[in-house]
């Protein structure tokens, strides 16, 4: 019980006449990465949707560690260490790296509007600590030195990184990546495969990563869960997952007997 | 700050102190002070637009609702001007608190019509509730603020505009660079992000309209008592038009933008000597071939400009919050 | 129970010019997604031009002038789209209302300067006849009103459902660039829609003229609001949505200002259009979105 640090049971979500989701459960443990897969509208970012608090299900809940989440606003699980990321980038474009990653560390400071107009010394100090704090992000994510540019006109790469590192601000527990390698090449693809993996040591992360580059997935989560059609098809290892003929079905059809077991 | 900021700083504020000395001719500083109000109105409005990202287009509303209740502490239970100064910021508040509310589920021009609504309703009150208002008729003959028992002047208003002016760009400056000031810009620019890394979408628009709506009500008690008559008249949807032309003009999100922007929309129909009728023909022609122009690319050219008058003075914005649209 | 009655058609006749306004917002909004807020201001103009100068400075017969006024009308509204609002194709939905309201302001002012600031009255081309039935009175004004806007209104759901032009308006309020890539001129299809929402807007500001007796500069945004209002509650780009709106806000307005009070009739208008934004944003018979927030 004290291992999972996140956990669904029975998530249910209906848009109109369409089940997007259908009695769905998890149950990740801590400082692990569990892979999360599944052909397009297959519900996996509704899923996310819901553990981040968008999306209240029409049955089940969501428990972090032992607290029923399932009624709380996305900006209160943040406190309560959910972290995201979102599939298409949404940084916030008008302001600069650094910006961004501060937004993320809203969460973790006090300063009212008294401390703002007056420029109280808390204010300041935390000021100074966030900013601290958000150059040694930078520093982590590979970014130092771009932290007064204008967030929207960094390359792509650049962009998911800032999008990360502004996650990571908010010091969560558990962190939800909505396919974090979309867009990179090879390389990249590798060097972020090793930061998640460097991350989830290093800071007591638990991570729940969306990924349709299966090389990546299988290299990276251990265990993975498969979603079709939004039922969970299948839950185990990446050899469990890649051998499983309700996967390679829901991947590739009826064509598997021809293509083989490679998903 | 730098020496040279505060050289530039000594000079503007004593230029902006001394202007009153030197000038001898009244209709200037009626002008003046007008211009400080819009400045101050322009900044204000500039929270919730510029900086929160919320169309308001009901700000002269508030203006209003400041001076009515100014006009009415005066006359009924006969306030000082200083209470009522406070006393008109509350009132536009609680109204702001009220028009913020929505703000929370409706977006876009949706939200923009809701306040048009609102302003329209308002406005209806201020005609109907004879009791209370005294109707289409307006309130005469509210007195004007002294000072150790002497009347404040044409003077005395010009330095206490100035005083809500100045506050009203302390408030934005400070407000702007802080985490409050991140979270405000974070829910103009995404919404769902700015949820999903804690920050309460919907506190913060409300806090945005509350704030910007206090010093619109600051302005109007002030209003109140240097025109010594407030009527339903003073405060038109027109009026609220102009106001946001001058912070769109300027530049939304800038802090220099809206005091720009007041200055040529307050200044020019003065300067050119039009005939009222024309004003709001201006005003109007100004908006569009402004909102084109930004379009077309002088975009960049204004955001320069009025970047460089802000690292002139020491208000500057350091480029961190830009405008958005 | 008369009076009701009497109250009923006088508000659903009000009814019909809100909606044909309505429907004019809706047109341009079917296609630009955008409010046009100098909408009624045109519709204004449209009125202005038919009494001072087609009938009044030119002397021309009611009928023609108001054919004449109609095809100008329709013009400016094209005009300002070109000018204006074509420039303003890419910019964010801010920038266009802006802009419109700009537009409102320099032609509600123009206005007042040329035509000056007071009432202009309308000369009664329609002769008083009154029909009496079940307790209420209507005169041939009320009827020829309500049988003009019915007319119109069933063209044009035949124009928008029966014809080439409608099927293209349609396509291209469903999806711009799709319409556009299938071969549709996008751009030839939104000078239609502004030249005939124009159109309606300036039959609903003569029609104003008629009924009241007398048309004002400022009347635009007056009319204009009540008939966005009226849009709004339907469901705007809706055509169905525009009439009930229409016609619920003329008879809602008419029976408040009898039975309430007649100071506060135009705040039923206004606060119907923030309840209704408050609660169904996209109308009546719009439909309510739900969950995430896909901006």
């Amino acid at each position: 019980m004290a291992d999972a640090v996140l956990r669904a049971e029975g998530i249910s979500v209906r848009f109109g006449g369409v089940v997007a989701l259908d009695k769905v459960s998890i149950s990740i443990k801590r400082q692990t990465i569990h892979g999360l897969i599944g052909p397009n509208g297959a519900g996996k970012t509704t899923l996310f949707n819901v553990a981040s608090g968008f999306i209240r299900p029409d049955a089940g809940d969501v428990f972090l560690g032992d607290d029923r989440i399932t009624a709380r606003a996305p900006h209160q699980r943040c406190d309560l260490g959910i972290g995201r990321t979102f599939q298409n980038i949404r940084l916030f474009a008008s302001l600069s790296v650094i910006d961004n990653i501060l937004v993320g560390m809203h969460c973790r400071g006090r300063a009212g509007t008294l401390d703002v107009l007056v420029g109280t010394r808390r204010s300041r100090e935390e000021s100074t600590l966030a900013r601290a704090e958000c150059r040694r992000l930078l520093e982590l994510t590979g970014l130092h030195g771009l932290e007064d540019v204008r967030a929207s006109s960094l390359p792509y790469g650049s962009q998911r990184r800032v999008e990360i590192a502004r996650a990571l601000a908010t010091k969560p527990r558990v962190l939800l990546l909505d396919e974090p390698s979309a867009g990179m090449n090879l390389q990249e693809k590798n060097i972020l495969r090793d930061f998640i993996r460097r991350l989830t040591q290093d800071f007591d992360l638990t991570a729940l990563v969306i990924e349709h580059n299966m090389k990546l997935v299988m290299s990276l989560c251990d265990p993975i869960m498969v979603l079709d059609h939004g039922q969970m098809i299948c839950e185990g290892s990446p050899d469990d997952v890649q051998a499983d003929p309700r996967v390679i079905e829901a991947y590739l059809g009826k064509e598997s007997e021809k293509v083989g077991s490679r998903a | 700050m730098t020496s040279k900021r505060w050289q530039a700083t000594a000079l503007a504020a004593a230029g902006l102190l001394g202007v009153p000395l030197v000038v001898g001719n009244p209709y200037i500083l009626h002008v003046g002070i007008f211009l400080l109000m819009y400045v101050a109105l322009s900044s204000s409005l500039n929270i919730v637009l510029g900086l929160a990202g919320q169309p308001s287009l009901a700000h002269a509303t508030f203006l209003g609702v400041g001076a009515y209740a100014a006009a009415l502490a005066a006359l009924r239970l006969h306030w000082p001007y200083w209470v009522n100064l406070g006393f008109g910021g509350v009132t536009a508040a609680l109204l702001g608190l009220i028009v913020g509310l929505p703000s929370v589920r409706v977006r876009g021009h949706h939200l923009a019509i809701v306040t048009i609504g609102f302003a329209q309703i308002v406005r209806l009150i201020e005609i109907n509730w004879d009791r209370l208002t005294s109707g289409p008729m307006g309130l005469p003959g509210i007195p004007t603020a002294t000072i150790a028992s002497r009347p404040f002047g044409r003077i005395g208003f010009y330095y206490l505009f100035l005083l809500i002016a100045g506050a009203t760009l302390f408030v934005v400056n400070r407000i702007s660079r802080s985490r409050i000031g991140r979270a405000l810009a974070a829910v103009r620019d995404d919404e769902m992000a700015a949820e999903a890394l804690g920050v309460d979408t919907r506190y913060y628009k409300v806090y945005a309209f509350v704030i910007s709506t206090f010093w619109a009500g600051v302005c109007g008690a002030a209003y109140a008592h240097y025109m010594t008559f407030v009527s339903p008249d003073s405060f038109t949807q027109a009026d609220s038009t102009t106001i946001l032309c001058m912070v769109i003009l300027g530049g939304s999100g800038t802090l220099f933008g809206p005091v720009i922007g007041a200055s040529v929309l307050a200044l020019a129909p003065e300067l050119l000597r039009f005939a009222s009728g024309y004003r709001y023909m201006l005003v109007g022609l100004v908006m569009v071939v402004a909102v084109i122009a930004r379009q077309s690319g002088f975009d960049r050219l204004w955001k320069r400009t009025a970047a460089m008058l802000g690292r002139l003075l020491p208000f500057g914005l350091r480029g961190r919050l830009h405008r958005n649209g | 129970m008369s009076t009701v009655l009497q109250h009923t058609i006088n508000g659903l006749t009000l009814g019909t010019i809100y909606a044909l306004m309505a429907l004019g917002y809706s047109m341009v909004y079917g296609v630009l997604y955008f409010i046009n807020f100098a909408h009624g201001d045109v519709a204004m103009v449209g009125a202005y031009l038919w009494v001072v100068v087609l009938m009044g400075k030119m002397g021309l017969p009611s009928g023609l002038a108001i054919l004449l006024s109609l095809i100008l009308t329709a013009f400016i509204g094209i005009m300002i789209d070109r000018i204006v609002y074509v420039p303003l194709r890419r910019a964010p939905r801010l920038a266009m209302i802006i802009s419109s309201l700009g537009v409102s302001m320099i032609l509600s002012t123009g206005a007042e300067v040329v035509f000056g600031v007071f009432q202009q009255p309308v000369p009664a081309i329609i002769p008083n006849k009154i029909f009496r039935f079940g307790g209420a009175v209507m005169n041939l004004h009320h009827l020829i009103i309500l049988l003009v806007s019915l007319v119109l209104m069933v063209g044009l759901q035949l124009l928008v459902y029966r014809t080439k032009m409608g099927v293209a308006l349609r396509a291209v309020s469903f999806s711009r660039e799709t319409a556009g890539v299938m071969g549709i001129d996008t751009d030839k299809v939104t000078s239609f829609a502004f030249g005939l929402g124009s159109l309606l807007g300036a039959v609903a500001a003569i029609m104003v003229g008629i009924y009241y007796g007398s048309i004002y500069p400022t009347m635009g945004a007056t009319i204009g609001i009540k008939a966005f209002t009226a849009a709004v509650v339907g469901g705007i780009g809706n055509i169905p949505g525009a009439m009930l709106g229409g016609l619920l806000l003329g008879v809602l307005e008419s029976l408040a200002g009898a039975y309430i009070s007649s100071g506060y009739r135009n705040a039923i208008a206004f606060s119907a259009l923030v309840i209704v934004l408050l609660f169904r944003p996209f109308g009546l018979l719009g439909s309510t979105g739900r969950g995430v927030d896909r901006a």
